[in-house]
Order: structure tokens, then C-alpha cells, then sequence
């Protein structure tokens, strides 16, 4: 048999066919517009826009929506990290169920540096029937063994600094949240697994009780590709005292500033990149890892809109209030370094 | 004209089943030979043999989805032509998303030694059913109508890395599924 996947597609059932039959096709056939069909498409699309902005200020309609593959849409506008991720995401829908909790990996996104994933983790089980004390209600922490591989190489990935997933309860079962992952400013290669050993997933208590742990295994491994056509990389490649801004890559959601500096502070403590932009009050920097001569700066894109300020400082010179506090004049005179960069 | 009237006029042997298939079909037949052929005479020529193929087919046959049916029709026509005009390479212009699907499986499974024709239409039925919404769109709009990445984007409203991945993820899923059922099935 001459078997060929693209020639024995053709067989596949009817509807499959008919309902992806491109809209632009079907324009160009049926040119007159049926006012009354339009007219109903008008009504139901009204009726589902409704129905959606009813359920997200209502949680009780919340619950009933459908979150897989639409959950940066829900809540990409809620999180500190915010950003239109729906637009370059996509859908996953892989699920784990272990002790009474589904975990699924929704959506996700890698833009070449940081790997963006939308999870959705519904318990059999009432959370607040786990522990009687108030756990954090826009966090869900996990222990996990994170990493990606390729070409029979394994490497281990960063949780960015944020504990876990930062999403809500959107019923009394159901959590979810986007979880950011990098390989700590180094570039994820084109094409990889991602790999997720989730062991516990943890209800976050006030201190001391740190946390209430439900236990599983909860594994995933799902091929991934990353997509770097959507980012810019500039090479700034600007130096003052061995002090250096070397490149900015702006991506849909992030800007990671890479930076390098003398091995003077004997680590990171004194030294600080300061981010301004056209749009964000204060400092636009929301993260930073700094080893100890080089380090790099996320700064969330929708904080800029067309024009973004660095400056290198030490703030030991300038921190005894806290250096969110210093206005952009005062910062710029303590700075070492400044640059200026137009994004397109 | 409704497709149920059409078909009965199929049945009643009435040549104005093909001017009225042409009318309502016509250019989604064209288009979607297009696509795959990338020369109109070559296309047309495929058009023609669908109707006639309908003709011959209608009675005994009696589609459920008459839209499908003949879509089918139109597409098989186009591919085998494609092959032909591809085995003495006649031409240079290649469909892309045919080769990109035939070479990524048969590179990586004999599934012609283990399934049969049949075996192989359930399970990709049965893979486009599990599939999400949203990739079985993509997927089906990429592989089966033929869409260019830059259509797709545009019919989906989506960025062209989220099309992509969404391709290359459910490339990869189809693999697994059929190499599963390969070395698992009778």
C-alpha cells in the first residue's frame, strides 16, 4: 500500500473538513451577505462577549468557563508580569491526575530567553477543606524538578525569582496561574522537550507555617520550540569604567537587559541597574540575578512604551533610603553609566 | 440551492447538478486545487474532473455533507495530480505543506507495514478528535486545505510563531500517536 499521511487525510470525516474551511474562502463563494444570518451571528456573538464579561466578574460564573487554552487570555491582565501572552501562546492541554488533583499545562510561550506557561490545577477536593489557615489566594508554590533537554543535554531551569505560580482561585476547586521559567538569561535552543516532575504542590501560610503541602507526581514532557522572530536584540555595547551595558533582547512580554561591571563589590549588593520609561512611574525593573561580574534586568515590555532609560549605579553611594525612593534626577547623577534606547 | 436539492438533481441525472455545483462550489474547488497544484490550467482541469467525478458517483452515492463530499473529491484529484506531475519532475514548484507532512512521517514510521489504509483514517479521526479546537483548526487549515502560514495567521488571528509552534507541537503529537499505535495495534 502506498499509504501517505497527506493523501489519506483526505478521508478523514466531514466535519473536520467543514468546519476549518477557511473563512476567506467561503467570503469569496457566498458574496452576498445574508443580513439575517449576519444578524444572528451579531446576537450570539453578544450573547457569548456578555456571558464572558459576566463570568469574570462573577465567580460563580467563573466557574463553569472553560480555561484550557484560554488562560492568559483570563488572566494575563491581573499578574505583576503582565503582558499579551494569548497572542503568542499556545495550547498544550496536557493533564496529570495524582491524589485527587489534575494538574494541566494549559498554554505556553518561549520567546527565546524566558518560557512562559499557563497551568491549571483542579483539586477533587475544596482547597480550603486542605487546611483551615489563610493561605495566599494569587499564589500556588510547587516543588518541582524543572528542566529542558535536547540533543541528549539536560539543563536545569530558573524559576525567575517568583515562588511558584501567580494566577487566583477561580472556584473553590480550581487554581490558575502562569509560571515564568528561564535558563538564567542564556538562550533556550530552538527546539527542546520541556520537562516537569511536579512532587507537591504547596498552599501558601503565613510564616511560620510556610506552606501545606499536597503530595503527587505529577510528570510532563512536551516539546517545545522557541520563537525568537518576535524579539529585537540590540547590541549596546556601552562601556564607563569597565562598567557595561552589553545588549538589550525585547521580546512580546519581556526586556532583559544584560550587563557586566568590575569584580569589586565581592558580589551583587552594591550594584543595581535602574530602568525608566516613557510610561512607568519609578523604576520599570521588576527582577534582577546579578553574579559577580555580570548580571542581567527583566523589565516587563508593557511597562515601556517606545523609550527605555538605564543607568548603572553603585548604590552604595546613593541606597541609604532605598533606591526606589530617589527620583530619575537623583538617580542620574549617582550614575556610572546611562543609556538611552528607542524601541521600534 | 441547497445541497440536498443538488444532490437530488445528481440523482435525477439532470446536468443542471453541475452548473449549480460550480455556481455554489466552484471557486472553493478551484482555489483549494490551487493551493495544492500552484498552476491554473493544471487546477481548472482538476475542477472539471470533480464534477465529473460527482456525476459518476452520485447515485449510488448519497453524501451527508455534500460540501465535504465533493471537497474530498477535488483534493484527491489535485494530490494525485500533484504526484504525477512530481514523479518525472516536471515541475519545480512544490506544495510545501504535502511534503512537509509526508516526509516528517515517513522518516520516522513505516506505518504502511503494521496498519491499513483504514486502520490509519480511524486513528487520525481519532487524533483530530483529542486534538484542541485550536490546533485541530490550524492543523486541518495547514494540511488539508493548504493554507500558507501567512493565511493561516491571517484566518486565525494569530502571531506567526504561534502558528508554527502550534504546527511543529502537533506534528510531533501526530508521531507519537501513530508510532504508538503502530508498534501497540494488532
Amino acid at each position: 500500500m502506498e499509504s501517505n499521511i497527506a493523501k489519506l487525510l483526505t478521508e478523514v470525516d466531514d466535519i473536520y473538513v467543514t468546519e476549518t474551511i477557511p473563512q476567506k474562502i467561503c467570503d469569496e463563494v457566498y458574496q452576498r451577505r445574508n443580513l439575517h444570518a449576519f444578524s444572528k451571528i451579531a446576537v450570539a456573538s453578544l450573547a457569548i462577549i456578555l456571558s464572558l464579561l459576566i463570568g469574570m466578574a462573577n465567580p460563580v460564573w467563573a466557574q463553569n468557563l472553560p480555561f484550557i487554552g484560554k488562560i492568559f487570555e483570563f488572566i494575563q491582565e491581573k499578574i505583576d508580569f503582565s503582558g499579551i501572552y494569548s497572542y503568542y501562546a499556545t495550547e498544550i492541554g496536557e493533564a496529570t491526575i495524582s491524589n485527587g488533583v489534575k494538574i494541566t499545562l494549559s498554554e505556553c510561550y518561549c520567546d527565546g530567553l524566558n518560557l512562559y506557561i499557563a497551568y491549571e490545577i483542579v483539586s477533587d477536593k475544596p482547597f480550603e477543606e486542605y487546611t483551615e489557615k489563610d493561605y495566599m489566594k494569587k499564589q500556588i508554590d510547587y516543588s518541582a524538578n524543572l528542566y529542558i533537554s535536547f540533543e541528549g543535554k539536560k539543563i536545569a531551569l530558573d524559576d525567575t525569582g517568583v515562588s511558584g505560580l501567580e494566577g487566583e482561585f477561580v472556584n473553590k476547586n480550581t487554581f490558575i496561574g502562569v509560571e515564568t521559567l528561564s535558563l538564567n538569561g542564556k538562550a533556550f535552543p530552538e527546539k527542546f522537550d520541556l520537562n516537569i516532575l511536579i512532587n507537591n504542590i504547596q498552599l501558601l501560610l503565613p510564616y511560620p507555617d510556610n506552606e501545606f503541602e499536597i503530595h503527587g507526581t505529577w510528570e510532563f514532557e512536551i516539546p517545545m520550540e522557541s520563537n525568537t522572530e518576535d524579539c529585537q536584540v540590540l547590541d549596546v555595547e556601552l562601556e564607563v569604567e569597565k562598567h557595561s551595558i552589553d545588549r538589550v533582547v525585547i521580546s512580546p512580554i519581556m526586556i532583559t537587559v544584560y550587563s557586566s561591571y568590575p569584580d569589586i563589590y565581592s558580589g551583587t549588593v552594591d550594584y543595581d541597574l535602574v530602568a525608566f520609561s516613557d510610561i512607568w512611574e519609578g523604576n520599570a525593573a521588576i527582577q534582577g540575578i546579578y553574579d559577580a561580574t555580570s548580571g542581567i534586568t527583566r523589565i516587563p515590555r508593557y511597562r515601556v512604551k517606545s523609550q527605555l532609560e538605564l543607568y548603572v549605579i553603585d548604590s552604595s553611594t546613593i541606597d541609604a533610603i532605598g533606591i526606589e525612593r530617589y527620583s530619575r534626577k537623583e538617580i542620574s547623577e549617582h550614575a556610572i553609566l546611562y543609556t538611552k534606547i528607542d524601541l521600534q | 440551492m441547497e445541497d440536498s436539492k443538488i444532490i437530488e438533481l445528481y440523482e435525477e441525472r439532470s446536468e443542471k447538478a453541475i452548473i449549480e455545483t460550480q455556481g455554489k462550489y466552484g471557486r472553493m474547488i478551484l482555489n483549494l486545487c490551487s493551493r495544492i497544484l500552484k498552476n491554473r490550467p493544471d487546477s481548472e482541469e482538476c475542477e472539471n474532473d470533480t464534477y465529473l467525478g460527482c456525476w459518476n458517483s452520485i447515485p449510488p452515492q448519497k453524501p451527508l455533507s455534500f460540501k465535504a463530499y465533493i471537497l474530498k473529491i477535488a483534493r484527491n484529484l489535485a494530490i494525485k495530480r500533484y504526484e504525477y506531475i512530481h514523479a518525472d519532475k516536471r515541475d519545480i514548484d512544490k506544495c510545501i505543506p504535502y511534503d512537509e507532512l509526508n516526509n516528517f512521517i515517513s522518516n520516522q514510521v513505516d506505518i504502511d507495514e503494521l496498519l491499513s489504509e483504514n486502520q490509519i483514517i480511524e486513528s487520525l479521526n481519532l487524533f483530530l478528535r483529542n486534538l484542541p479546537d485550536e490546533s485541530r483548526k490550524v492543523f486541518m487549515l495547514r494540511y488539508w486545505h493548504f493554507l500558507s502560514v501567512k493565511e493561516i495567521m491571517s484566518e486565525c488571528k494569530m502571531s506567526k510563531s504561534k502558528v508554527e509552534s502550534m504546527l511543529f507541537r502537533t506534528r510531533k503529537k501526530l508521531k507519537d500517536f501513530l508510532e504508538e499505535r503502530s508498534f501497540y495495534g494488532e
